[in-house]
């Protein structure tokens, strides 16, 4: 088999990210096949890397020469090459739905790639300032896209973005100088071994401005005030992108922030309510909403909520759970992102556009044979073992809201007025239902990944 | 072949989304395909107990299959229970098919589709042997129902039916749950459950979320939206078919997971434990109020609806009651509601697809135009009212006779009085859609339809002939549950109080009948004026050219009497509870005030709220 370097998955959309104002030059038409492209070689390189950390082991490789601690490390763990395929896979099928399109800006799919590689950066760095370098160009990328519309509400929300997301840089910033000014290394691995040699406030110090930082990015509550502007100030696709590459990759650091940097208990503790507080307010904001886009961000949270449960449940099966609610997560939620552009009484009219959409619905409410099926009830048995009857009672109420919300929004969509949407969105969608088919019925695939995800952070490893 | 047969019903199902353009094609497939649970029933029907030609047996069914997907299997088993409910369904379906050939239009391929998926929900649910495959095919049966309500347009049977669905899901979700942390088992057979408080809270939110789809009030809000607002032959089997399934999951769970032995330890009453006797209560009082809700209907399709509600509460009481002659009763209810309630969505189909026209008061006198359909549609009435020319009469006879054997004197009183309020809305639906002033010149219905209805009929003639063949069905279940099977020959059943012989019934009802018939004939008659007749009822003022109708305010008095009391029903409820969640949803909304300062406060106070939580501990 052929061994891909990780570092590959970072500089390739980077370098021809820079190159695509050339292209650009010589020929306007070639910028989105070129882009599509490079994402698609990009899907085929983390794929490869997919499959060798699941036939040998974490793959590791050292920058610029300098052995770690003191050289930048990337470090493929299990969950970081099982996200890594998600956003990169998902990237290059939410690209699709750009053809046809008459708007053709380079500057556009350059930011689109730039974002595509640093969110892949930070799901597969080893390194915690390399991590903080991701983030930000993650950031400062998304702001970009955001903005792209170039309409009121997309410049407010680009605005609440930028204010907010900077906040959380400086907290990230913060807790990097408290570890570092303790510990003098960066390296993940070194921090989890030394970590119980730092003063107890310094850790906690440490733990709390991280979890900030992060959760900004990773839209928990109370941190995620910008989510519902930003989201339905960009446009449908830009909205598809942010939820499934830039939100998995903060869900991505907080996990290794519990499990990796600072395991302390208290701190799942923590997320376990932040995550039922996010899970209970976002369903029920999304309860009132008219607008579309507003309430699938409402929905975002309340799913990232429910993802955060899993992961402070520090269990084999919850973690499962929890890598079956992020892939249900990023594949439905860009999947009705990039469907409901004009979406109208009768636009379930059309058995192309109706069926992905149902199928995204059910997926999201966690209902068989999807992946979000497979989430809850591994979720459910996990909760039930341990007898947590509250939590259990949290995430079936809000299992309900759920339905009454995602019924409403069905039935916006049937009647005779009929407006439709591109050939390649109905491309892109189909594709991503199809793919929300497959992991439902042959869960197998995801699973034996899953497992080995979830023993390795368990155990303390990547 | 069981796995064979759910990829059957899966493929079929994308088949027919590509054959969406040709709807007769798409739909004459799927009524073959849909042919194959009714050939798994035969091929199981030997090891039931029950012996049936070879000839019929054509394909060879083994009886537990195992599918593995990683992260758990489907495991999947026939029992006597899941037979008999099997039987039900997998007899409807095809029947049900074969009139959509000729009714469903417009996107016909999804409708197939869904319907098919619909079918493969079903055959999963009733095979399953543990709480995994049980709920998996649960949802994707509940789902599919979904995207068929999705067809209607109608946003109060969407919206109702996605919110009581979810909660009946997670009802039983949760009680699964609490299941599995008492058993640690998944499996129904290995799961030994304790007499704890805890188990009694299971069992109850099990029950409750089967109640959600068998329509037992108060769960029953979404029931007449759905059945009224969709298309009929997809009525017919949910209404008729699908609604058996919660029977089937209260059966399942209460009796052959938890047992009666479990059931009686949280406390008796005359020997009936209080769980029973509770959901016997429920059924009765959803037999009445379904039926004095029924009475009150104009539109075609709610009087069905509210009829078939209470109509299924019968099936509830038998199955509260317990004893061997409630259980088989129930199971006797549950057969005939199958297929009389079937016919008569089916027929009232035909009716609008030849008039295009709901309402019973601006219908009339169908009767001499669609002779057939009208013959059907009695047969069923007959059924229904319990007259003892079909097989209605046994069942609510054994029914009566379980409740009075256990002297319930709040449940007897009740049923009787709901059985003889059906009678008055058969009549409304006999007298104001079939006989009178005919109103239309209108052809017969197709005969694709005419073929499903009467061979829907049937079951209904035959189980009068031989009401022992149901206790012949009944006695592996009942076996199962460690109870005797009632005594019982092809046409009589011995009861403690007393026998019921059907053939004396047979006799006695043929014999009154020709002497009505006699005593008609040999009365001389006279033609009187329209105007001048002893029927109630009065002229709409909205059509002019009708001078008379009997079916419009034929029951004024009486709904005089009970509108008050009804008019504040359940949906109130249900609404102060959807009031509170908007409430609820505002407030959440208002935490996003819009305000970037807002939110940049937010982050800071939690901040503070976190140092001063790690400085406190």
């Amino acid at each position: 088999m052929v061994s891909i370097p990780p570092v590959l998955l970072i500089a390739f959309p980077l370098f021809f990210a820079f190159l695509a104002p050339l292209i650009n030059m010589v020929s306007k038409k070639a910028v989105k096949p070129y882009t599509l492209f490079v994402l698609l070689l990009n899907s085929l390189f983390a794929i490869l890397l997919f499959l060798e950390v699941q036939s040998n082991s974490v793959v590791y490789e050292q920058l610029s020469g300098f052995y770690p601690p003191i050289g930048i490390l990337l470090s493929v763990g299990y969950i970081g090459a099982i996200l890594a395929v998600v956003i990169n896979v998902l990237a290059m099928v939410v690209y699709i739905s750009y053809f046809g399109d008459v708007e053709n800006s380079v500057k556009f799919s350059m930011i689109y790639m730039l974002v595509t590689a640093s969110s892949t950066g930070i799901v597969i760095t080893g390194d915690l300032f390399n991590m903080f370098v991701f983030f930000e160009i993650t950031a400062v990328g998304s702001y970009g896209l955001v903005a792209s519309m170039r309409t009121k509400k997309a410049f407010e929300g680009a605005f609440k973005y930028i204010v907010l997301g900077s906040v959380g840089s400086s907290f990230i910033l913060l807790g990097i100088a408290t570890i570092y000014g303790y510990l003098k290394t960066l390296n993940f691995y070194d921090i989890a071994a030394r970590i119980n040699t730092m003063p107890e406030t310094a850790r906690l110090m440490a733990f709390i401005f991280l979890l900030i930082g992060i959760g900004v990015e990773a839209e928990i509550f109370p941190l995620n005030g910008w989510v519902p502007d930003a989201y339905e100030g960009s446009s449908n696709r830009v909205a598809s992108f942010l939820s499934l590459g830039p939100s998995k990759a903060g869900i991505y650091a907080i996990i290794r922030l519990l499990f990796t940097l600072v395991p302390i208990m208290s701190g799942f503790t923590l997320a376990l309510i932040l995550g039922i507080f996010t899970l209970v307010i976002g369903e029920l904001a999304a309860l009132k909403q008219k607008d579309v886009k507003r309430m699938l961000a409402y929905s975002s949270i309340g799913q990232m909520g429910l993802i955060l449960i899993a992961i402070s449940m520090h269990s084999k099966f919850a973690f499962i759970a929890a890598v079956f609610l992020m892939v249900s997560h990023a594949l439905a939620k860009s999947l009705l992102f990039l469907g409901t552009r004009n979406y109208d009484a009768g636009t379930l009219k059309n058995p192309w556009i109706a069926g992905p959409i149902f199928i995204g619905v059910l997926s999201i409410i966690g209902m068989p044979p999807f992946p979000g099926f497979w989430g809850k009830w591994y979720l459910m048995l996990n909760l039930a073992a341990e007898g947590l009857w509250s939590i259990i009672l949290i995430v079936v109420f809000a299992a309900v809201v759920e339905g009454v919300y995602y019924a409403r929004f069905l039935f916006k969509g049937t009647g005779s007025d009929a407006r439709s949407i591109t050939k390649s969105e109905v491309a892109a969608i189909f594709l991503l239902a199809i793919m929300l088919v497959l992991i439902g019925i042959f869960p197998q695939y995801l699973y034996t990944p899953a497992v080995k995800a979830a023993a390795s952070l368990l155990g303390g490893g990547p | 072949m069981i796995v064979e047969v759910l990829a059957i019903l899966l493929g079929t199902a994308f088949l027919m989304l590509a054959l969406n353009k040709f709807p007769k094609i798409a739909g004459t497939i799927a009524f073959f395909v849909s042919l194959l649970p009714f050939l798994a029933v035969l091929s199981w029907a030997g090891q039931m107990g029950i012996n049936i030609p070879s000839y019929l047996n054509l394909l060879h069914f083994e009886s537990m299959a195992t599918y593995n997907l990683g992260a758990g299997s489907l495991l999947l088993e026939i029992t006597p229970l899941g037979w008999f409910f099997l039987l039900l369904l997998a007899s409807l379906f095809p029947m049900v098919m074969l009139y959509s050939v000729s009714f469903v239009r417009e996107n016909a391929g999804g409708f197939y589709a869904a319907m098919l998926m619909t079918m493969l929900g079903t055959f999963g649910i009733i095979l399953a042997k543990d709480m995994l495959t049980f709920f998996l095919f649960w949802e994707i049966m509940s789902w599919s129902i979904f995207a068929l309500v999705l067809r209607g347009h109608d946003r109060r049977a969407i919206v109702s039916y996605l919110a009581f669905g979810s909660m009946s899901a997670m009802l039983i979700l949760f009680g699964f749950m609490i299941l599995y942390y008492d058993t640690d088992t998944l499996l129904f057979a290995h799961m030994h459950l304790a007499p704890t408080r805890l188990n009694l809270v299971a069992l109850s939110m099990i029950v409750a979320g089967f109640a959600v789809k068998g329509a037992l009030m108060p769960m029953h809000v979404w029931a007449p939206h759905a059945y009224s607002k969709s298309e009929e032959p997809f009525v017919a089997f949910l209404s008729g078919g699908l609604s058996k399934l919660g029977y089937f999951g209260m059966m399942l769970f209460m009796y052959s997971v938890a047992g009666m032995g479990l059931l009686a330890s949280w406390g008796t009453f005359r020997d009936v434990s209080w769980f029973g006797y509770s959901l016997a209560v429920v059924g009765a009082f959803t037999a009445f109020a379904g039926t004095i809700l029924a009475v009150m209907q104009d539109d075609l399709r709610k009087l069905l609806a509210y009829s078939s509600i209470g109509q299924l509460g019968y099936i509830a009481i038998g199955m509260g009651i317990g004893t061997p002659l409630a259980i088989t009763g129930a199971l006797f209810q549950a057969l005939n509601h199958t297929f009389f309630k079937a016919v008569l969505f089916l027929a009232a189909g035909a009716v609008y697809y030849r008039t295009g026209k709901w309402k019973i008061s601006e219908l009339g006198g169908l009767g001499y135009r669609m002779p057939f359909t009208f013959l059907a549609s009695l047969f069923a009435i007959f059924a229904l009212a319990g007259i003892p020319i079909t097989s209605g009469f046994a069942a609510k006879w054994l029914l009566y006779e379980a409740a009075i054997e256990k002297k319930f004197l709040f449940v007897t009183p009740i049923m009787l009085i709901a059985g003889v309020g059906a009678f008055l809305y058969a009549y409304k639906i006999l007298y104001g859609v079939f006989l009178g002033e005919p109103r239309y010149d209108v052809k017969e219905a197709p005969l694709g339809q005419l073929v499903a209805m009467w061979i829907l009929v049937l079951p209904l003639v035959i189980f009068l002939v031989f009401p022992g063949w149901v206790a012949d069905m009944a006695a592996p279940i009942l076996k199962e549950y460690g109870m005797q099977a009632i005594p019982h020959t092809p046409f009589v059943i011995t009861t403690s109080l007393g026998v019921y012989n059907t053939l004396a019934v047979i006799f006695g009802i043929i014999g009154t009948l020709l002497l009505a018939l006699v005593l008609y004939k040999w009365k001389p008659q006279e033609v009187v004026p329209h105007e001048d007749n002893y029927l109630a009822g009065e002229p709409p003022e909205l059509y002019e050219n009708i001078s008379m109708h009997a079916a419009y305010k034929y029951y004024e008095p009486f709904e005089e009497v009970f509108l008050p009391y009804f008019r504040s029903g359940a949906e109130k409820l249900w609404e102060v509870v959807l009031y509170a969640g908007e409430i609820l949803g505002t407030g959440a909304r208002k935490i996003y005030t819009g305000m970037v300062e807002d939110y940049t406060m937010y982050i800071l106070l939690f901040f503070i709220i976190l140092i001063g939580w790690w400085l406190l501990w």
